[in-house]
């Protein structure tokens, strides 16, 4: 496994579990309607981002790339599926912004505006899917890529 | 157009040179060992630059150590 390997590994763990508190924090009580200034959950849900930030920023410090580390640690093929990764996340979340939109569209159409929290939920939703599937993608060129031998 | 297919021989040279490790070429390649690998597994296709260096190990061509199939 090279370091950015286990960078992508780590990375989907952390914005995995920053997902889940997301969710739970904007499921619980009463509902995405509720999840606005003043309200305690929506701290708690921006608290789960920042925490999630601050891991990922530290995860990309620690494993960045170092021009004389011997053995190489990261070489062109990890930042070929970093790049193939980032441009499948872009995807996965033009297609998520697009969709939660029209979503949003279908289901308010008749009461003619949003609740505002529904708008905290594409914001915040839309930066932890981003992270996630960049993470997961990578994860998954590097399974596809890896055979017996590789450690 | 038909796919294009890029063989290699790093498998055979490595053992041609007193059984080298996939490590040690690496090293001496300039890239990680799971590079190796996915070299001779034939799922990954390296770039011009790495592909000069790990000929350059062997002290052989680029195209006697891979091989392009149209």
């Amino acid at each position: 496994m090279t370091l950015w390997q286990k960078r992508a590994l780590l990375s989907a763990l952390i914005w995995g579990i920053v997902a889940a508190g997301f969710l739970v924090c904007f499921l619980s009580g009463y509902g995405p309607s509720a999840f606005i200034e003043g309200n305690p959950r929506r701290n708690i849900g921006a608290a789960f981002l920042a925490a999630g930030i601050l891991s990922y920023t530290l995860l990309l410090y620690f494993t960045k790339k170092r021009r004389k580390a011997r053995p190489v640690l990261v070489d062109e093929r990890d930042q070929t599926l970093s790049r193939k990764a980032s441009e499948g996340a872009f995807f996965v979340l033009a297609l998520f912004v697009f969709l939660f939109s029209i979503a949003l569209h279908d289901a308010f159409r008749d009461k003619g505006s949003v609740p505002i929290g529904w708008l905290w939920s594409l914001a915040y939703s839309s930066w932890i899917l981003a992270y996630l599937s960049q993470a997961v993608i990578a994860l998954i060129f590097y399974s596809r890529m890896s055979s017996h031998g590789e450690g | 157009m038909a796919k294009a297919e890029i063989r290699n021989y790093i498998r055979k040279l490595r053992f041609e040179h007193g059984e080298m490790t996939q490590q040690e070429l690496a090293d001496l390649s300039g890239c990680t060992r799971q590079t190796i690998v996915a070299l001779e597994h034939g799922k990954y296709v390296p770039s011009l630059a790495l592909a000069f260096r790990i000929a350059k190990v062997f002290k052989r061509k680029v195209e006697d150590v891979f091989n392009f199939n149209e």
